[in-house]
């Protein structure tokens, strides 16, 4: 097995002791036990629903068939429908819509049921032969079929975690570093050929499992109803609606109407199509205030179906919330082309990943080492501007977003006089890194009004002991820069995990102010030459572990933010 | 003697960048060995997550249970061997036996200096 070098890291701490594998054990069991109790309960349901298959299609009379109040606040109606057919001679009666559930939700899906099944019209309904009392008028769907491996990925997961758990070889992993690197580089292949695509697969699954009812349904019934027919409409009742959940109250608007289109009567309770709940209660009871006061409220009806309406149609910011699946969605098919697309041969040359993040060949290892850059080189700063000040907007952004739900919350319980001083106190260093995030973001949007530097290097890759010459230039107003520094600088770079987090240390070993200048027109453009010392380390890149070797540059401005630039450069080993 | 055993040639430990590093294994084990594995490799040691770069494998299949063999593998330029605030760059050969845990490690520096470079604290660490 010569001429193959593989390139892998092990974190080479302590074994996880019996107590901590016995809690480890323990948590995977729950996930192997959950996992399973919803296996069985949805192969459960699948097996009834296939049995169903088996159901004899018989003709049915409906006697009655009427929309009924409930209570329940998800489903406040109900349809209640009996229907009476005959089996192997016998009469019977039975009020089964679908398998153990009655038909429930809102006014509109209920009285389109009634409709559809109206007193005294021949239908036909499913009885089971094995039992002829148990009918139904649909049957129920077989793609909760699709369902059944979901909780097969909890049960994989909890069977894999505890056998890993006791199968894992730490004490020989230690002992025998090269042949646990092999087996490591050997067994991350194979992973990490798998590990990103199911990632990205799931993103997707989940984005497109939700896009439809949560965002391409109601953007698409938005648009729709840009064309319904206005129709006034008699507000029946008005309420803000309560839900209770381990995460507080939330509320939401709930209206029944009723309206006569082309001279039949229907009724509706359906106010917005994004439904769902929020917190925020005095909005809401705005609404449903308004409603209460209008003789007539506008309500708009679907001319081809006037069973659909909706009172408040056109775009709104609450629609907004629609995209979130779809950017599920969409991470997660960009991701899988992306990762497709790296492991496809054909992609595999153009999109090589850093040396360190894969297995070292013998032919990586001299490339890196080998000294070959003799031409000029100009040098890429290590982030660019740009970069900065869209990665601290981003930040920011994100960041205050989210304390902003949690602000928002606690002003809301303040208006109410319920004031939450605790939750305030723990939300303030949020609040200040918040403000410290927006800060650093005009900090860097300032910054990119600063001249831009140019730099230039004698050479791509710099041996240790041999000299350099560097040059530099600068573009916009150069002499608002009062002062100027070069400095050549070697950091050990160190990246482990800590608990559950990756921390990455950095300590400078080498460190020579190139050059120094006040002088304007030196600062706007000139050169140094310099010699790497021949007794340090040159570039390293592993997974965990660098040595970086860069060329900072510094232009203080007063009043203004500073031209803090790090140009990344390569030293090689001594040329020989 | 020692179950599996490393010997350099004039038991020399430091090399310089495209070096031939030559030796002798020698093995006294039980019978029903497989192979032994040679291994080429350099690792890190400090604060850092441990990476290892396995440079040459050299496989000795149904090698019986006592025995020995020369070897010799030509070094690469780098990554020389070193010793930081934060890392620990360590060349090593590893001497492995399968079925079985037995395994020996030889460490080398790799350096053009004969020595591992020690790598000065120019500020404090920054976190």
């Amino acid at each position: 097995m010569t001429g193959m070098a593989s390139h892998g890291s092990s974190d080479g701490g302590k074994p996880a002791s019996v107590a901590g594998r016995l809690g480890l054990t323990l948590f995977f069991l729950l996930f192997f036990t959950m996992g399973s109790l919803f296996e069985l309960f949805v192969v459960r349901a699948f097996w009834h629903t296939l049995a169903q298959r088996t159901w004899k299609k018989t003709p049915c009379t409906i006697v009655s068939s009427e929309v009924q109040e409930r209570t329940a606040r998800d489903a406040p109606f109900a349809w209640a429908v009996s229907y009476r057919y005959t089996h192997e001679g016998q009469s019977y009666t039975n009020s089964g819509y679908r398998r153990n559930d009655e038909a429930s939700g809102s006014y509109s899906d209920m009285q389109r049921l009634a409709r559809k099944y109206p007193a005294g019209r021949n239908a036909f309904c499913y009885v089971n032969p094995r039992n002829p009392d148990q009918a139904v008028l649909t049957r129920d769907s077989l793609a909760l079929g699709l369902v059944i491996p979901f909780p097969l990925i909890f049960v994989a997961i909890g069977i894999g975690g505890a056998v890993l758990i006791w199968c894992r070889p730490a004490a020989e992993a230690e002992t025998s570093i090269a042949a646990g690197a092999l087996r490591k580089s050997r067994k991350s292949k194979g992973k990490s050929r798998y590990l990103a695509p199911a990632l990205f697969a799931l993103f997707a699954l989940v984005g497109g499992a939700l896009a439809y009812p949560l965002g391409i349904r109601p953007i698409t019934r938005t648009i729709a109803a840009e064309s319904w027919v206005a129709t006034p409409c008699q507000v029946l009742r008005a309420e803000v609606c309560s839900h209770d959940s381990d995460d507080g109250t939330t509320y939401s608007v709930y209206i029944l109407y009723q309206y006569e289109f082309r001279g039949q009567t229907y009724k509706s309770d359906r106010y917005e199509f994004l439904g769902g709940s929020s917190s925020g209660y005095r909005g809401k009871d705005r609404v449903v205030e308004q409603y209460r006061a209008a003789a007539h409220p506008i309500c708009y009806v679907n001319p081809d179906d006037p069973f659909d309406a909706v009172l408040k149609r056109g775009f709104h910011a609450k629609l907004l919330l629609a995209l979130v699946p779809l950017i599920f969605l969409l991470i997660g098919v960009s991701g899988l082309i992306g990762v497709l697309r790296t492991n496809s041969p054909a992609g595999d040359g153009a999109t090589l990943p850093p040396l360190a993040q894969r297995p070292l060949r013998a032919s990586d290892e001299a490339d890196l080492l080998r000294v070959e850059g003799s031409g000029r080189a100009v040098l890429a700063p290590k982030f660019s501007g740009k970069t900065k000040f869209i990665g601290m907007t981003f930040g920011a952004l994100f960041w205050n977003v989210i304390v902003l739900v949690f602000v928002a919350s606690i002003a809301n319980g303040f208006q109410r006089d319920n004031p939450s001083w605790i939750g305030l106190l723990v939300l303030l260093p949020f609040v200040a890194v918040g403000l410290g995030l927006a800060g650093g973001a005009v900090y860097q949007l300032l910054a990119l009004f600063n001249p831009r530097p140019t730099l230039e290097l004698s050479s791509t890759v710099i041996p240790l002991g041999t000299a350099a010459e560097l040059s530099w230039s600068f573009s916009g107003q150069a002499r608002r820069i009062d002062e100027f520094t070069v400095t050549l600088r070697g950091v050990e770079e160190a990246k482990y995990r800590q608990g559950t987090s990756t921390c990455t240390d950095r300590n400078t070993f080498h460190e020579t102010e190139l050059y120094r200048t006040s002088n304007a027109g030196e600062i706007a453009s000139g050169q140094v030459g310099f010699v790497v010392p021949p007794d340090t380390m040159h570039s390293f890149a592993a997974e965990n572990n660098k040595i970086l070797w860069s060329l900072d540059i510094h232009g203080s401005i007063k009043g203004w933010p500073d031209v803090k630039e790090s140009f990344p450069i390569t030293v090689a080993p001594v040329a020989g | 003697m020692e179950k599996l055993s490393i010997i350099l040639e004039q038991d020399k430990a430091a090399f310089a960048p495209r070096e031939t590093i030559r030796g002798t294994i020698r093995w006294n084990l039980d019978a029903g060995i497989r192979h032994l594995e040679l291994s080429l490799f350099w690792y890190t040691a400090g604060k850092g997550t441990r990476d290892v770069g396995v440079i040459e494998t050299r496989r000795f299949d149904e090698p019986g249970a006592v025995g020995w063999k020369d070897f010799s593998f030509p070094l690469p330029d780098g990554p020389y061997s070193f010793s930081g605030k934060l890392i620990s760059l360590i060349w090593a050969l590893e001497l492995t036996c399968s079925p079985g845990s037995e395994t020996v490690r030889r460490e080398i520096v790799l350096s053009p200096t004969g020595h591992e470079i020690l790598l000065a604290c120019a500020n404090e660490s920054e976190r």
